[in-house]
């Protein structure tokens, strides 16, 4: 009642609430463009889930596993099999397991004491969206489904249908299918799962911009650990000194924020407009002129702004073992390395994997000084 | 003989029928219909300087009643004290045409000009307890002269020669241009003219605040600690030189004279020991002559002005001697 | 079913429902009138009905009598706040005033010339208190007034006791001094005349003379009119000792009119005033007000106040109610007033209903929009040199001429471009250019209008201004976005005004509302006459002559169509749509070598602001709730020049996917087998060899035959 009155009174004045303005990237997350500075390792259209597995670099290229060999500066890859579907994520753990997500499909185990296994559904539904997954122990995997009923891919459409449909599972390995349980649901779409440092599971919540902490064992409260993100958040990866590494694969933006607001005109771009062209955020932009653009995009003088609003980005947040957020690598309105979906540190290397620019680039720890902000 | 009689029973119930269908006593219609009548849908505005204290809400609850019961409208307009907003609500009151204005006049200059407007536009003006100098249909009120004169008496019998007291004596008054004022101040100077001892160390207005009144007597009792008597305008105000007298310890010595209109606050204050004396002008009683001054100029043939009376209404004296319960009167009493 | 059926609802709303007057309306700068005007207004006919003799005559004079003197105290503190300050102490330099008054005709006896003079001194020495204390010694004015307000009316407390008795006593029998106080002329009280005369003299000071404009400047912004040197502390003092001036009379006038004074006279009356001055609309910042705001506002008080005595509303709720009255006046002068420009500016724009089909399809190889990157390899004239060419042109020796965002017309020496000079500076952003049969370089100048400049350098102003519409709410007479250009073969010239509501810079705003707000407008020079002959064009845009003689073709950029007006020949009058539903916005048309017409595109057609476009309440909210920065905006980023025949039929498509050189066409012009291409937010011109053109055409030729 209260909320409703302070909506009619903000758009009476015509100013937004607090639910419908996207923060500002300060602070920690101020703008700077060091995904850009970094040199590109690999271009590798597609590229996805980039991670650590038997002391190598691994990674995901729509429904390709590839592995990764650092080269100089840059890495060649080899071919780790193909897929029927987009692999969703690849997920290494103890005993040498290895666990990816097939788009639609479920969760298929690769490596380890209970390889070949395939999981397709948990209490009951199918993981049609298996956006994440994370090794408690040998027998034990945490598994995100970012929506019901929806792919991964089409991840656009559940966060322009404002869904909450997505869910946390335990799934005990040793029966498959049979021993699972919920450890949370009605999610805005997790898309992220990483070990906190105190025995919870941290979950990013992409379309409410926040990191969740769950208890590993039953269905419990969430409590959120961070929030008012400026950026969707994606996957998390462990980093060497006990933080974390929170990839955001795309911007908010105010239009968006107003959009989704706005029920009629959304239902009718939904239903009418092809999503690429969509007044929503996207893991690249700029590539067909059908795109909406908003005032601030146009170019001046031929030059598009940095600081320019825009549907993608590039950006990934070094955050502490209480994921409260350092510092932080950009690639703004101008930049190349868009649409960042997952990052891996190994060697020395931040590996740095823009789905939506289809590169990989290498961000020098020892040079930024990434561990002592 | 047996017939005789039935005949002269029959007869005498047929006249006693008679008998009881004829009036016994008068109709008095001659009177009472023209009464009645003229008074009824009759229009009184009645513009006090302000409601809300025992003079104005007395009176008007006496008028009121009356109006009530004879069926003649009696409307108030409050100017709250100011007396532009009592110009306005006068002169809105000759275009609303009325049968009878009746103005309590903050000074004796401001509504004159315009009270003499009315009665040109053929409106009756009864003046009440404060006049103007220019006399209309009626005035109904206290004799201010006689007040100041039994005030100023008093204060000459408590201060003056053979009392032993050192004669001083303050005067507060009121809204220095108000009727009462003005007519109080002749009649002091003329009695403290034939009593030299009587020395007028203080005279100031504290219009009708006692607050005011009660920091002007601070800083007189300052200046003169031997400070006899105080003569005042009105006892609402001057409960605030009595609190003043009473915060310096002096209640025994100094005297407090005032006029009022002999509610029950003003015995209290009496009671309290805040008020020496005070003249009464009797609300209550002034309430009765106004309403039957009311009736009188609603019936009266005569044109706006033609005819002008004054009744000044009786005084009482009040002090901690004489004051009984039936002298003092709360609103609920006259409602 | 129903989303269609809610379309034509939304349709025929949009057709038939001006919402764009409310803004323009809400943009007059009387609209600060209006709203006491209404109020008043409202208090009249309200009170008018409810009190039987509130509109006599008698009510009237009663009313203008008070107005008289009230009027007067409020224009005093007015002309105060105008000039940034306040006046408290008004209330009591009139109390004492009253009080002088008396004094000098009841008691002294005084002529009242000589008592009507000492009064005004009296004034004088009140408000040179105030004004050199806030004026020169800097001190705030609230609570300077504040103290002087209690100094005044003390003086008063005192002198009053001790006169009261004379002044009772004693009556003057003047007959100018009763005439005063209740004389008329011509049936209106004296003292009403004297006001009137008063407030008229104030009106044309502050509207018309240099003192006015002085003292508003000084309460707009003090520091900026020091700075324009303007004496800024003897403006304030001067404020000061006019407002006392005035109350001083009013105190006169009450004077003559009451023939007393009482212990309550004026308390409060500077609430009251301070009541009027700003619910009339005089702002307590200052820098704004009237006169007729301080009459309005006076007159609103009085009639209020009157009124509930009237009814018998007793004193204590009377002034509640005026305290709330102020209190609101104070909160829309705050919130609303202050923040009025960003508040219009948001319900200024009204979008309009625009349904477009969907357009073709640039991706299927087979359609005339197929894309390409033929313009991705142009050569770059001027680089950084130039920022702005919205249009370009060559003349016979093959000079090319742009304008610039700076409001010069560059040109670039042929027949390389690689040297440049300033041809002209003329100050607005020159858009649509071209020459006429003299040679004379026709140009449109965004917000200031028509000018030509001969080969010899001189400017001259063809026309700025055009026939005002009776219907238009906004000033259409006045030319702002004038954008093309091109001359019949008579001489007429014609060009395309994009709209009359917005100013260069908020084109896009004009976009977002997508309303019939362009035009396209004739000037004649041969009678130098200018007159509008298209009205309600979507953002009026290229205009060219066809080869027929008789007709030209525009753009209309919104609606994405290409249409032809005939000013002569059997269709004389008539407009055609030539080309609808184009996949981009067409700006200028240029004619080809080949026959053909060339017209850019500047910007693309998107799905998601054509699905907008048909939902202005959508777009509305929008333009409230969003930055403008981050609106929905028509893509410009991408660039295209079409090739289109005399039936309207395309014939080619030239594209820069991407916009690397060319974010933004608005213009091409063909020369001797070249392209040249200008864009209204690009630092360069490119030039693009038409493949098998003529290389000797030129524009002038075909238009005005060979050089003699």
């Amino acid at each position: 009642m209260i909320g409703a009155l302070k909506r009619a009174y903000a758009a009476f004045r015509g100013f937004d609430d607090e639910t419908g303005s996207a923060p500002m990237m300060d602070g920690p997350l101020r703008p700077n463009a060091l995904l850009d500075a970094a040199p590109v390792a690999l271009s590798l259209a597609d590229v996805d889930n980039l991670t650590q597995h038997r002391g190598a670099l691994l990674c995901s290229s729509g429904s390709r596993l590839l592995g990764l060999a650092p080269q100089g500066t840059s890495l060649t890859a080899s071919d780790g099999g193909a897929f029927e579907q987009p692999v969703t994520f690849v997920a290494p753990g103890p005993s040498d397991s290895l666990a990816i997500g097939l788009d639609g499909r479920g969760v298929l185990i690769l490596e380890g004491p209970h390889a070949g296994k395939a999981i397709a559904g948990a209490g009951g539904q199918p993981l049609c969206s298996p956006t994440a997954g994370l090794f408690v122990d040998a027998d034990r995997l945490i598994v995100a489904n970012g929506a019901e009923g929806r792919t991964a891919t089409d991840w656009k459409r559940d966060l322009m249908e404002r869904g909450a449909t997505g869910s946390l599972w335990l799934i005990d390995l040793s029966t498959p299918g049979k021993t699972a349980t919920q450890l949370g649901k009605n999610l805005a779409f997790p898309t992220g799962l990483a070990h906190a440092a105190d025995g919870r599971v941290h979950v990013s919540e992409a379309w409410l911009h926040r990191i969740l902490a769950f208890k590993k064992e039953a269905m419990s409260a969430p409590q959120a650990v961070l929030s008012d993100l400026p950026a969707y958040p994606g996957r998390i990866a462990p980093a060497r000194d006990g933080g974390f590494w929170l990839a955001l694969f795309a911007p908010r933006n105010q239009l968006v924020e107003f959009v989704l607001r706005e029920d009629d005109y959304r239902r009718r771009m939904i239903d009418t407009v092809d999503p690429d062209f969509w007044i929503a955020p996207a893991l690249s932009s700029g590539v067909s002129f059908l795109e909406p653009i908003q005032g601030g995009a146009r170019k001046k003088l031929n030059m598009l702004k940095p600081w320019s609003p825009s549907w993608s980005y590039g950006l990934v947040a070094k955050c502490g073992p209480t994921m409260q957020p350092l510092r932080s690598f950009h690639s703004r309105a101008d930049g190349a390395i868009h649409g960042v979906t997952s990052c891996c540190e190994f060697d020395g290397k931040l590996y740095v994997a823009a789905k939506g620019s289809g590169r990989i680039v290498a961000v020098d720890l020892a040079d930024t000084g990434a561990h002592d902000p | 003989m047996k017939l005789r009689m039935v005949l002269a029973v029959a007869l005498g119930l047929v006249f006693a029928g008679g008998a009881l269908a004829e009036d016994k006593g008068l109709d008095n219609h001659a009177k009472r219909d023209p009464y009645y009548e003229k008074l009824k849908g009759k229009k009184v505005l009645f513009v006090p300087l302000a409601m809300g204290f025992d003079l104005t809400e007395g009176w008007a609850a006496i008028m009121r009643r009356q109006a009530k019961d004879l069926g003649y409208t009696f409307e108030i307009r409050d100017p709250n004290w100011s007396t532009d907003a009592g110009t306005r609500a006068i002169t809105d009151a000759i275009a609303q045409k009325p049968d009878l204005l009746i103005v309590h006049n903050p000074d004796l200059q401001s509504y004159a000009k315009l009270e003499q407007r009315a009665v040109q536009a053929g409106i009756k003006v009864l003046q009440v307890n404060l006049e103007t100098v220019n006399p209309t249909d009626s005035y109904v009120g206290a004799d201010w002269v006689k007040v100041g004169l039994i005030e100023a008496q008093a204060l000459v019998d408590h201060c003056g020669k053979g009392s032993g007291k050192s004669g001083k004596v303050a005067i507060l008054e009121g809204q220095p241009t108000a009727a009462s004022n003005l007519y109080e101040l002749y009649a002091y100077s003329h009695v403290f003219a034939d009593h030299p001892e009587i020395q007028v160390v203080a005279d100031q207005a504290a219009t009708y605040d006692p607050a005011k009144a009660r920091a002007i007597t601070e800083t007189v009792l300052q200046q003169h600690p031997d400070l006899c008597g105080i003569v005042g305008n009105w006892d609402n105000q001057d409960v605030g030189a009595g609190a003043a007298v009473q915060a310096a310890g002096k209640s025994g010595q100094v005297f407090i004279v005032t006029s009022g209109g002999g509610s029950k606050t003003g015995c209290d204050n009496i009671t309290k020991g805040l008020l020496s004396e005070i003249v009464s002008y009797d609300v209550p009683l002034q309430g009765d002559a106004l309403n039957q001054a009311i009736v009188e100029l609603l019936l009266s043939p005569a044109k706006a002005g033609a005819v002008q009376t004054t009744y000044f209404t009786p005084l009482t004296l009040q002090t901690k001697d004489t004051i009984s319960p039936r002298q003092c009167w709360t609103l609920d009493d006259l409602k | 079913m129903t989303q269609r059926a809610g379309s034509v609802l939304t349709q025929l709303r949009y057709r038939y429902f001006p919402d764009h007057l409310i803004g323009e309306i809400l943009t007059k700068r009387w609209i600060d009138n209006a709203i006491p005007f209404l109020a008043l207004l409202v208090a009249i006919v309200v009170f008018g009905i409810l009190l039987p003799g509130f509109l006599t005559l008698n009510g009237l004079s009663d009313l203008g009598r008070q107005f008289a003197e009230f009027g007067l105290i409020v224009l005093g503190l007015t002309i105060v706040m105008i000039s940034g300050g306040i006046d408290l102490s008004v209330a009591s330099v009139y109390t004492l005033a009253v009080l002088l008054s008396l004094i000098c005709v009841n008691v002294e006896g005084w002529p009242v010339g000589l008592s009507f003079l000492a009064v005004m001194a009296l004034g004088v020495v009140c408000g040179s208190i105030n004004g050199y204390l806030i004026g020169y010694l800097r001190l705030r004015a609230f609570l300077t007034t504040l103290v002087t307000l209690i100094i005044f009316r003390s003086v008063y407390d005192i002198v009053f006791l001790r006169t009261s008795t004379a002044i009772i006593s004693s009556l003057s029998d003047s007959d100018l001094w009763t005439f005063i106080g209740e004389g008329t002329v011509l049936g209106v009280p004296f003292t009403l005349v004297v006001t009137a005369v008063i407030a008229i003299a104030w009106h044309i000071v502050l509207s018309r003379t240099r003192p006015g404009w002085r003292l508003t400047a000084v309460g707009g912004a003090r520091r900026s009119a020091y700075n324009a040197g303007i004496k800024v502390r003897r403006t304030v003092c001067a404020a000061y000792i006019w407002s006392s001036v005035l109350s001083a009379l009013a105190g006169f006038l009450f004077a003559a009119r009451i023939g007393s004074t009482g212990a309550d006279t004026g308390v409060g009356l500077e609430v009251s005033a301070l009541t009027a001055a700003v619910l009339g609309g005089n702002s307590l910042g200052g820098g704004r007000g009237s006169v007729a705001k301080a009459v309005m506002g006076a007159l609103l008080v009085l009639i209020v106040t009157d009124s509930l005595t009237s009814f018998g509303v007793s004193g204590p709720i009377n002034s509640t109610v005026l305290g709330c009255v102020l209190i609101a006046a104070v909160f829309v002068d705050m919130r609303f007033l202050r923040n009025r420009d960003r508040w219009l500016s948001k319900v200024y724009v009204s979008p309009a209903y625009l349904s477009l089909p969907p357009p073709p399809s640039a991706l299927d190889p087979t359609s005339p929009y197929a894309l390409n990157d033929k313009l991705r390899s142009v050569e770059v004239i001027g680089l950084g040199q130039i920022e702005g060419p919205e249009d370009v042109i060559l003349d016979r020796d093959d000079n090319l001429y742009c304008g610039t965002r700076h409001g010069d017309i560059v040109r670039f020496f042929g027949p390389d471009h690689s040297r440049h000079e300033v041809f002209a500076h003329i100050g607005g952003h020159p858009l649509g250019m071209a020459f006429d049969r003299k040679g004379d370089l026709l140009v449109c100048i965004g917000g200031m209008g028509l000018y030509a400049v001969a080969p010899d350098k001189t400017v001259t102003k063809l026309t700025d201004e055009t026939n005002r519409s009776w219907l238009s709410v906004v000033d259409d007479s006045r030319l702002r976005l004038a954008d093309d250009v091109d001359v019949a073969p008579d001489g007429r010239i014609y060009f395309s005004e994009a709209t009359v509501r917005y100013e260069q810079e908020d084109w896009a705003t004009d976009a977002l509302e997508s309303r019939g707000n362009g035009r396209i407008v004739c000037y004649d020079p041969r009678t130098s006459a200018t007159r509008t002959i298209i009205h309600k064009i979507v953002f009026a845009n290229g205009v060219c002559m066809s080869r027929d003689k008789q007709s030209f073709f525009f753009a209309e950029s919104w609606t994405c169509a290409i249409k032809r007006y005939h000013f002569d020949g059997p269709k004389a009058g008539r407009v055609e749509t030539l080309i609808d539903n184009l996949p981009g916005y067409p700006d200028n048309i240029n004619r080809a070598s080949d026959g053909c017409y060339w017209a850019a595109l500047l910007g693309m057609r998107t799905p998601a602001l054509d699905l907008a476009l048909t939902m202005p309440d959508f777009r509305r909210r929008m333009a409230k709730r969003v930055a403008p920065e981050l609106w929905l905006y028509p893509n410009i980023n991408t660039g295209c020049v079409i090739k289109f025949d005399d039936q309207g039929r395309i014939v080619e498509s030239l594209w820069d996917l991407g916009g690397v050189n060319h974010p933004m066409i608005t213009s091409m012009r063909e020369h001797k087998g070249y392209l040249y291409l200008g864009g209204v937010s690009n630092n360069r011109i490119g030039r693009y060899k038409i493949p098998d053109a003529d290389p000797n055409w030129t524009g002038q030729d075909d238009y005005w035959g060979q050089a003699q």
